[in-house]
């Protein structure tokens, strides 16, 4: 433990403000998915490193950059997310923690077949904006040095939580999936096909997934068995956010960015994931509730 | 038919007994070791997630703290583990009570994810503790006095003796009055409560015994495999395994997990050296358990004993019923009742 | 009634799957003539000559080894696997060892340390291979070194130098570098330290990874600049797994020390000289362990922030030691590209085979309690030069000192071996 100069908290602060700003993006998904489903979804890490690999293989074969080539990861995600939903994760009603099992199997599997595909050595994306930054020079003494993927990370996350606001207020399907997280039966009784409902959820929880991944493979290393480590950053996100809030997700996900980054410098880079781990241990136990919103409890 | 139906335990552990000396390759030792700690790990699981229906994917953490204790007494003062790890495993069981005690203040999914919480806490404490573990390459332990070429029929035995404990505690458990009121908290907690079962503390105290033979079975194998660091002491899948095994054979049965055990182990192994990768391994045991709480959510044993009751109407169902219940519950055929259908 | 019948069927399901699983084993029972006496013993008799050796039938000389080929070790693993093939190549078209022919039996460990010693008990006793050698890095060579001790093999390996190797009382194992790990960054402080007192530093930072082998050479690095008058202002350990230095780099940045000496493998030199150039930090000097030594994935990875960069090496293409000019000959043959690609590890690998060789053909025998009491004895020839090991398996040599000029490194020390005049302060990257 060592008190750091203020200008290396300013830094790490203003890095884990825009780190946050990508976590955001990556557990929103997860977030919409519980509220609907009431399912914690475990393997959402792996489809975060799954969509990683996908914007890795399309880097690697046909040029596409990470920013381009979410047209594609976008639509197989979301397909990939309604064919689990239906034929899969609704086969198992009643007892959420056999729901958590299976996404967690889920995870396991998908982790089997990248670590096949594309093997189990780290990767990430160089290009040419890799390593770049925008230097602010805010004194003489301290110069902020703000790197060009995290920026565009938190443009591109904000756009589509934006985007995904608006979904939500003002489109059907979004005023349908608003009903249905607030009360499932109530919304059911109001004719909302909530069948159709889960399943597109879970189709747009893993489009927004497949962003964060492409964003993910530009800022760091990744192999097939990541998403244990990002399953539960993810985690502790949504649950210190209260699960089922969106805009509790956001704020977390920055509280978050920001905790781990000082900690790093505060304590070591190595024991500073223990933040993330302490908060969804003791959130879960003493503050279900998280800081806004619903009480994790059952199905 | 009659006969082996009664002797098919005095057979199959005279069978077990035997078999190292039937299969001499030392490989084939370390198969039999995997297969018996799993079934006892699988056995010690089932207590809280079969009958108490709070399912762990965190049991890692008592297998990782059992592997530490006992690899940190034997380097530090000499003890030799395999008779220091009953010892050991009870201080594990003590703090699986602390932790429990924390813990199961939550249900459901919520507790599935502190438990994985816990175990990465733990892992990651066992890594940055380099003082005491060494970090992330890991313990060393002394290698065991006996000769090379027999060193791991002892472990063999020994594990054999303690799965038969493990088995004898499951199953005077089950027909415990703590049992029946574990088996009340699974089916509806709040109406166990009512009928003044003193909920808490039978889950704490459930949560504690699942842990001992975990522990036990960490200690172990830490003497066994002679080396142990953090990622694999702590790593999730261990306890994944014993998930894996106890759904397959049986949910809340005595002999279920054993089954499971009996089941998986070889596969995985088979698996693992006809593949070579341990991602194949991972997407193979991912499958199975999809498939498992999908198709077969209640295990082999229960589905078979169910096919079989409606294959021959009620009557027959329910001699068919209570007699699986004695086989994978109690000694032939002695209580009536009170064990019932142990599954569902 | 019908209960019985699932009695039946259970005790028969248990019962044949025990059978099934085992059933090969029974097949298999042969006495392996060749394998070892139980304890690694060095008192025991001299040499015997092998005694069943029937050399009529002549049948391979089987090799078993369990490599990173996935995982965070890939790169230098993989390397290791190809230095291995080499090796096996120019001595079967050259007849063979004792005039049999050498069969490798090369599986995947994944980077995981239990994985590693299950495949070593499986090729030792279910394969039964003659020898075994070792497996990349002293993550893994900790564990699988124990597994042959028990089993009496002898465990030559090209990759595992830590302090942690060596003092655990085995007499088993080989270590085929010049030097071990503790000892493979002398000839970088030594440079150091002789710089002219103007561009000598003053300060320096050590970020090293979790790992027996990094740590290692971290601590004969600390020691000896911090014994020449620097001063160590930055000291930090990351997870093995780590991929985000930003933070790291952070602090490093501003606390601006003249030299960085970085604990690495491959993937955390990329990462952490990537984060460095986000925080803006420019070192005068910078040294990782392993990473610069790998001429292709390091280029790849940073591409001209290389320059400048130091590391230590074992080897280089270019060497006139023994075997080389036909190991570099055999890895264009065999895998393409030309001698200034080629990674040491392959160079470690295929001088584990060299030593191998020269001692069965001094013994006469493959037999590995002979081995081992031959090799604590001997001097061998090798791709690094001469080499030779104490009683607990170190080599008795020194290290080179590379830095990266252009496209690849040039040796630029020590002493004789120099080929290129070094670079400081290093150009900004």
């Amino acid at each position: 433990m060592h008190l750091p100069s203020l200008n290396v908290l300013i830094q790490v602060t203003v890095i884990g403000l825009l780190t946050g700003g990508v976590y955001a993006l990556m557990a929103t998904g997860l977030t919409l998915i519980f509220g609907v489903m009431r399912v914690i979804n475990v393997a959402h890490g792996a489809f975060l490193i799954f969509s990683a690999y996908l914007s890795y293989w399309m880097f690697t074969s046909y040029g596409l950059d990470p920013f381009l080539s979410i047209i594609i990861s976008i639509p197989v995600l979301f397909t990939m997310g309604v064919v689990f939903q239906r034929y899969v994760l609704s086969r198992v009603k009643g007892d959420p923690g056999l729901g958590v099992l299976l996404t967690f199997a889920m995870a396991l599997t998908l982790e089997g077949f990248m670590g096949s595909l594309w093997e189990s050595t780290g990767r990430s994306i160089r290009t040419a904006y890799t390593s770049k930054v925008f230097p602010i020079e805010l004194t003489s003494e301290l110069t902020l040095r703000l790197p060009w993927v995290r920026v565009g990370g938190l443009v591109a996350a904000t756009i589509a939580l934006a985007g995904i606001y608006f979904f939500l207020k003002s489109s059907n399907l979004g005023r349908a999936i608003r009903a249905t997280i607030q009360n499932r039966s109530a919304a059911q009784l109001m004719g909302v096909d909530v069948e159709s409902v889960q399943a597109l959820t879970f189709g747009i929880g893993l489009g927004t997934v497949a962003a964060g991944g492409a964003l993910f493979s530009l800022i760091w290393t990744f192999n097939s068995g990541s998403h244990e480590e990002w399953i539960s950053k993810m985690l502790s996100i949504i649950v210190l956010g209260g699960m089922a809030s969106l805009p509790g997700t956001f704020i977390a996900a920055l509280i978050m960015g920001v905790t781990e980054s000082v900690a790093a410098v505060i304590m070591t880079s190595y024991l500073s994931p223990i933040v993330f781990y302490l908060i969804l241990f003791l959130t879960l136990i003493f503050r279900p509730q998280g800081l806004f919103g619903v009480r994790i409890r059952e199905g | 038919m009659e006969l082996l139906r009664r002797w098919w335990k005095p057979i199959a552990l005279l069978f077990l007994l035997a078999f190292p000396w039937l299969y001499r390759e030392p490989y084939y030792h370390v198969l039999g070791f995997n297969v018996l700690l799993f079934a006892m790990m699988a056995t010690s699981w089932n207590i809280m997630g079969g009958y108490t229906g709070y399912k762990s994917l965190g049991h890692s953490t008592f297998y990782g703290l059992g592997a530490y204790l006992v690899a940190l007494a034997a380097n530090k003062y000499g003890w030799n583990p395999l008779i220091s790890a009953p010892f050991l495993a009870l201080i594990v069981a003590l703090v699986a009570v602390l932790l429990g005690w924390i813990m199961l203040r939550t249900s459901g999914s919520a507790f599935v994810i502190a438990t994985i919480a816990m175990l990465l806490i733990f892992r990651l404490s066992a890594l940055n503790l380099r003082e005491i573990t060494k970090g992330a390459p890991g313990l060393s332990q002394p290698l065991p006095p006996w000769s090379p070429e027999f060193s791991r029929m002892p472990f063999y035995y020994y594990i054999l003796v303690w799965l038969i404990v493990a088995l004898f505690v499951s199953w005077y458990i089950r027909r415990s009055r703590f049992g029946l009121g574990l088996v009340a908290i699974r089916d509806d907690e709040g109406k166990a409560e009512m009928v003044g079962v003193n909920t808490t503390l039978y889950k704490i105290l459930a949560f504690g015994a699942s842990a001992y033979f975990v522990a036990l079975g960490g200690g172990v194998w830490s003497y066994f495999t002679t080396h142990i660091s953090p990622v694999f002491a702590f790593d999730i899948i261990v306890g994944v395994d014993m998930i894996l095994m106890t759904m397959l054979g049986g949910l809340g049965t005595l002999w279920g997990p054993v089954l499971g055990a009996f089941v998986l182990v070889p596969a995985g192994d088979f698996i693992l050296f006809t593949f070579g990768s341990t991602t194949i391994y991972l997407a193979i045991i991912g499958g199975l358990m999809m498939l498992v709480i999908i198709f077969m959510p209640k295990g082999i044993l229960p589905t078979i004993t169910e096919w079989m009751d409606n294959r021959h109407g009620p009557r027959a169902a329910h001699q068919g019923a209570r007699s699986m219940a004695e086989m994978y519950d109690a000694p032939s055929g002695k209580t009536t009742g009170e064990d019932g259908s142990s599954h569902e | 009634m019908k209960s019985k019948v699932w009695h039946l069927v259970i005790s028969i399901m248990v019962f044949s799957l025990l059978i099934t699983a085992c059933g090969s084993a029974a097949t298999t029972e042969a006495p392996a003539s060749t394998e070892a006496p139980a304890q690694p013993a060095v008192t025991e008799a001299p040499a015997q000559p092998a005694p069943t050796e029937a050399p009529v039938e002549q049948p391979p000389i089987r090799i078993g080894a369990s490599l990173p080929l996935t995982g965070r070790m890939s790169e230098p693993g993989s390397a290791a696997k190809q230095g291995y093939e080499i090796w096996a190549a120019v001595v079967n078209e050259s007849g063979g060892i004792l005039g049999r022919q050498v069969e490798l039996t090369i599986v995947d460990n994944a980077s995981d340390q239990d994985t590693a010693v299950a495949d070593y008990e499986k090729l030792i006793t279910v394969d039964k291979v003659d020898l075994v050698v070792g497996p990349f890095s002293s993550f893994l060579v900790i564990p699988t070194s124990e597994v042959a001790a028990r089993y009496g093999y002898a465990f030559v390996e090209p990759a595992g130098g830590a302090p942690d190797v060596f003092n655990r009382g085995l007499t088993n194992l080989f270590f085929a570098q010049p030097a071990p790990g503790d000892q493979q960054a002398i000839p970088f402080s030594d440079f150091v330290l002789a710089l002219p007192e103007d561009q000598r530093p003053k300060t320096f930072a050590v970020v090293s990874q979790d790992d027996p082998f990094t740590l290692g050479v971290m601590d004969g690095v600390k020691a000896a600049l911090t014994g020449g008058g620097m001063e160590l202002v930055f000291d930090e350990i990351y997870a093995p797994e780590t991929t985000d230095f930003s933070s790291i780099a952070i602090q490093v940045a501003d606390l601006d020390p003249d030299l960085i000496v970085g604990g690495t493998q491959l993937q955390d030199s990329v990462g952490q000289i990537r984060a460095y150039q986000e925080a803006g930090y420019q070192p005068r000097i910078a040294f990782f362990t392993t990473g610069p030594s790998l001429p292709g994935p390091f280029r790849e990875g940073l591409g001209t922030a290389t320059e400048g960069v130091f590391a230590s090496i074992s080897w280089f293409p270019e060497a006139e030691e023994h075997q080389n000019a036909d190991m570099v000959a055999k890895y264009v043959e065999m895998f393409g590209g030309n001698a200034g690609d080629i990674p040491e590890d392959v160079a470690n690998a295929f001088t584990v085979g060299q030593v191998l060789q020269q001692a069965i053909e001094k013994i006469g025998a493959v037999d590995n309690a002979a081995l081992i009491e031959e090799l604590h004895k001997g001097t061998y020839q090798t791709v690094v030069g001469p080499l030779s090991f104490d009683e607990v398996g170190k080599p008795q040599g020194s290290f080179m000192l590379l830095q990266w000029q252009g496209d690849t490194f040039v040796i630029v020390g020590p002493g004789e071996r120099k080929r290129a005049e070094p670079i400081v302060p290093k150009p900004e990257w």
